[in-house]
């Protein structure tokens, strides 16, 4: 469960970028985890379904801070505001990441994160998103060219992390 | 778009080996023949690693002392109670039960970063120091970006030769090295070679080895 709670509180993390926020999603999601343990049939898809939980919590939060207004429609706005914490890293390699990742619409952010990040699969994906395998595929490539235009100078300096893995095979 | 017969989101795809052989070949044959597309599989590919260096140490959340603990929290403390009251074990599926002694311990080091090699360590010596090395065979295999911690004059060369005396097998992955281009004679000599990394893990951990990965 611990190691089911780090990956869960890192992708909490990666989509709301608020320590708090997340830990409290995190905690939301293990305890409904815990109360519909009867609801997963396959242990193989723990995983995708906990992150389905993750991503209801998150809805659930949207829900209780903007109660008239459509969450799809929350889910596409572009972000512009980054939190505190991610404009004082911001000159740091992991502060630029970090902030270049909260700019995207959030759609988009937990399509890349659980892909990039958890490595799932993109049925996986959307299963956990309860989204098309399509809208899947379409938010992604949204999200690479943006992060890809917005870290283009920061991905240059990518060899001091992985020098000798550039090579595709 | 400088590619006609590969999509956005078969590039994507190709990168995140979402395509079935077919459509991975095609992609493959487009990416050789044009390298604007092979630029962008290397962009992709280096997002990929920017976030996940990005996100591998998020921050915990300072809550001061006098804030109670949220009401999710509190309830997450009773119903563990109850659950583990219950005997309902299917969260804690895949860990080591309470009483059964594991074989051994195999970590994974997958990141091409010193604290978390030197968590590696840390964590086998804590495994010899606790069980000994006649009962517990102890291996640390590296893959993907954590072979850079193996290489001759990386920052985690000091505890190498130490960790080998004491019984601890370092193992690095064959097929990245082959991926990299990486030779025997570019890695540290206390460091043997697996076919693959992440085959070597699932063995042990078939043959009883708890699996760790800092």
């Amino acid at each position: 469960m611990a190691q089911n709670r780090s990956r869960l509180y890192r992708v909490a993390y990666s989509w709301c970028h608020d320590p708090c926020l997340a830990d409290d999603l995190v905690q939301e999601t293990l305890l409904k985890s815990i109360k519909n343990a009867h609801q997963l049939k396959d242990a193989e898809l723990l995983l995708s379904w906990l992150f389905s939980i993750l991503a209801n919590c998150l809805r659930d939060h949207y829900r209780r801070q903007h109660p008239a207004a459509d969450i799809e429609e929350i889910m596409e706005l572009p972000a512009h505001d980054a939190s505190p914490e991610e404009r004082r890293a911001e000159s740091e390699l992991v502060g630029r990441v970090r902030h270049a990742v909260a700019t995207l619409p959030m759609g988009q952010r937990q399509v890349i994160t659980l892909v990039d990040l958890e490595e799932l699969s993109y049925s996986q994906t959307a299963e956990a998103l309860g989204i098309p395998i399509g809208t899947v595929m379409s938010r992604l490539c949204r999200a690479r060219q943006a992060l890809r235009e917005r870290l283009h100078e920061t991905a240059a300096s990518l060899h001091v992390l992985n020098p000798k893995l550039r090579r595709m095979e | 778009m400088s590619e006609p017969n590969l999509s956005e989101e078969h590039l994507s795809a190709f990168v995140d080996n979402q395509l079935n052989p077919a459509d991975r070949n095609r992609a493959l044959d487009a990416i050789n023949r044009d390298t604007a597309l092979q630029q962008r599989v290397g962009e992709y590919q280096q997002i990929k690693n920017l976030l996940r260096h990005a996100y591998q140490r998020p921050p915990e959340p300072l809550r001061a002392a006098a804030t109670p603990p949220s009401r999710a929290k509190m309830m997450l403390a009773a119903t563990l109670l109850l659950a583990a009251g219950l005997g309902m074990g299917w969260l804690l599926h895949g860990y080591p039960r309470f009483g059964a002694t594991p074989t051994g311990v195999v970590i994974q080091v997958s990141e091409n970063d010193p604290e978390k090699w030197q968590m590696a360590l840390i964590n086998a010596r804590s495994v010899r120091n606790a069980y000994g090395k006649k009962h517990m065979g102890i291996e640390i295999v590296a893959y993907g970006p954590g072979l850079n911690m193996f290489r001759t004059g990386s920052p985690a060369t000091a505890g190498m030769d130490q960790a080998t005396k004491q019984g601890v097998k370092l193992l690095a992955c064959g097929n990245t090295m082959a991926m990299t281009h990486t030779t025997r004679q570019e890695l540290n000599r206390a460091v043997d070679v697996v076919p693959a990394g992440i085959v070597e893990i699932m063995q042990k951990q078939k043959e009883g080895y708890a699996y760790v990965r800092p």
